[in-house]
């Protein structure tokens, strides 16, 4: 805690010295606090120049307002919740008296697949304008009170219709997909999304102005609606895709490094905002590589069917690595694996549907490798077979 | 000193007298402590979510513990921080971050530079953003290394007047950065007061702002609001 301290006076200390310069004392103040100091530490130079800019960018675009009101209503839910954690105890000791046996709660429950229908709201929220939180899987009447635009709420669909009264701003509205879940989302331009797991996509409730923008990060399939007057446009953290009417995947995990934009109809346009921009034409795949901050779009050896079967329900591998295979269970099952022995360098073709539960999966997967598997929980760990 | 008890209403009661309001406090530093999450973890809602517990920890906290409000920055950055690491290493995020990137993170000399610089970027940011639009204007420009001259000629009046604000700006900012409490002991008892309760001030000229005035724009030349 000193150490924190001090490097907040010596802060406050710099920023005097930029801005108004120090006295005497203030001088020999800053040189005692820096002597207990780190090492290497280069004072003033590092605002030689105070690039406002930089500075409003970082600090002056928050909504403070809505991040206080965020605050009041965490504050209301915790003194809800811990109200309701003392009637669910209260409640849950009555019943004990009450019928005087004991439950045995049902041991390992199997990990069942998600893809059952596309149905699976486990975890998955939506974060509105104004910063709050709602949990998609809550009380249907809650929701219906608190969602924003003209939403309805489907088994697993949340579908937007256009407002009936025209509003020059539209809020803006985050919905997140944990792993393990599964989502669709029908915009209020008629616009089908496919939600993958860990992903979260930004859009506004209603489209208003000239273009129609949304942020995705993650994995999302779109089927685009047609509209030549406002350009559908996908924003990123590495590239932006325009869209011109169609069907198309993003997926921006970076797994290994890498993400990629499938196109299955139609035309798209991409760029990474660095005068990099690419046509795409159907059955292309563009695959760009981040962790190297100079590439530029290459068309990939991935096929679109193997980006885009996780849509349909499959899973869909051509010459895929293990490693890739099982990071793909990972995020759809919820699960985490861990190799104790076996290497996992194999590729393996073939196509499997995800509506099946995680053990036929990796029994399959067992009799086609050399690898054995045994599930614990949430954890499955990987070991060669023997021969 | 009178021992304050336990209260429950909408302040930090510091030791050596001093009280803030929580939603001053929380207005002033909230992007601070964001900008500063995200030093450590790259998922913005992650971070703004672990920015609100720490405010939320220090609500609930014994409100009248801490000994000075550098006291409560410190907790909250090292709550910050520690909640940053339990979430890049324990969420299922795991994956996603390498542990060369997770090693860095968690070594006491990333936090302290951190601090420092968030703590820098943030004081210059704030106080330059408390000046009166004019003045903001003019330091803006100056720190952009323009003579008087020029900014004569771009905001569109004299010389003379460029000066006045100036000199308007640094009494406006030497009011603003109270100097750290070790060096009170150098001023007079008088200016004791006014810089305990200027800042309380501060906030409030600060709200006003955001309430009321149209700040005049110079047309045609790059708008600094």
């Amino acid at each position: 805690m000193e150490a924190i301290i001090r490097n907040i006076k010596i802060a406050r200390l710099i920023c005097r010295k930029f801005l108004l310069g120090l006295s005497k004392p203030e001088e020999q103040e800053l040189e005692k606090l820096r002597k207990h100091c780190l090492p290497g530490y280069s004072g003033v130079r590092e605002c030689g120049t105070a690039d406002w800019q930089k500075l409003d960018e970082r600090y002056g675009r928050v909504d403070i307002d809505g991040k206080w009101n965020a605050f009041q209503n965490r504050l209301q839910k915790r003194r809800k919740h811990k109200w309701m954690v003392a009637i669910g105890a209260a409640a849950s000791v009555c019943l004990l008296l009450g019928t005087g046996t004991i439950i045995f709660l049902r041991s390992q429950p199997e990990i069942s697949p998600l893809y059952t229908s596309g149905i699976e709201e486990k975890g998955v929220y939506l974060i509105l304008s104004n910063g709050e939180k709602l949990s998609l899987a809550g009380d249907r009447q809650v929701l219906l009170h608190k969602v924003e635009g003209n939403a309805t709420l489907h088994q697993n669909e949340l579908e937007y219709a256009k407002k009936s009264r025209v509003n020059d701003d539209t809020e803006q509205n985050t919905l997140v997909i944990p792993a393990g879940a599964f989502y669709r989302l029908l915009l209020a331009d008629g616009t089908r999304v496919w939600l993958n797991s860990e992903t979260q996509i930004s859009y506004p409730v209603d489209f208003v102005g000239d273009s129609r923008v949304v942020s995705v990060s993650g994995e999302a399939y779109f089927e685009v609606a047609k509209d030549s007057e406002k350009p559908f446009i996908v924003k990123t953290d590495y590239f932006d895709v325009k869209v011109l009417g169609t069907s198309f995947n993003i997926n921006t995990y970076g797994d290994d490094g890498k993400v990629y934009t499938a196109l299955e109809e139609g035309l798209v346009e991409i760029s990474n905002g660095r005068d990099n921009t690419l046509l795409l034409k159907p059955g292309q795949v563009i695959e760009l590589d981040v962790r190297n901050s100079g590439s530029i779009f290459r068309f990939s050896e991935i096929s679109t069917e193997q980006l885009v079967a996780w849509k349909d329900g499959q899973f869909c591998f051509r010459k895929t690595p293990l490693t890739e295979i099982l990071r793909q269970i990972e995020r759809y099952y919820d699960v985490g694996f861990i190799n104790t022995s076996a290497e996992l360098q194999e590729c393996y073709t073939g196509t499997i549907s995800r509506n099946v539960s995680l053990e036929v999966l990796l029994s399959v997967l067992q009799e086609s490798t050399d690898i054995k598997f045994k599930i614990d929980g949430r954890t499955v760990y990987i070991e060669k077979k023997r021969d | 000193m009178k021992r304050l008890q336990q209260k429950r209403d909408g302040n930090i009661y510091l030791k050596n007298g001093e009280s803030l309001s929580f939603e001053c406090f929380f207005r002033e530093n909230f992007a601070k402590f964001q900008a500063f999450a995200g030093r450590f973890i790259n998922d913005p809602y992650a971070g703004e979510d672990i920015v609100q517990e720490a405010f939320i920890s220090v609500w609930e906290s014994e409100r009248n513990s801490y000994d000075s409000e550098l006291m409560v920055q410190a907790f909250i950055y090292k709550t910050i921080r520690n909640k940053c690491l339990n979430y890049i290493k324990y969420n299922k995020i795991r994956e996603k971050y390498s542990n060369e990137f997770i090693h860095g993170r968690e070594s006491e000399t990333y936090l302290l530079h951190s601090i420092l610089n968030e703590e820098v970027q943030h004081a210059l940011y704030a106080a330059i953003k408390k000046l009166t639009p004019q003045c903001q204007i003019v330091i803006k420009l100056h720190l952009e290394g323009k003579k008087n001259k020029d900014i004569a000629e771009i905001m569109n009046i004299s010389e003379i007047t460029v000066k006045s604000h100036k000199m308007l700006a640094y009494k406006e900012l030497r009011a603003i950065l109270r100097p750290p409490l070790s060096l009170i002991l150098f001023f007079s008892l008088k200016k004791l007061i006014l810089t305990h309760t200027i800042p309380l001030l501060n906030c409030f000229h600060r709200k006003h702002l955001l309430d009321g005035g149209n700040h005049p724009e110079y047309k045609n030349r790059k708008t600094y609001l």
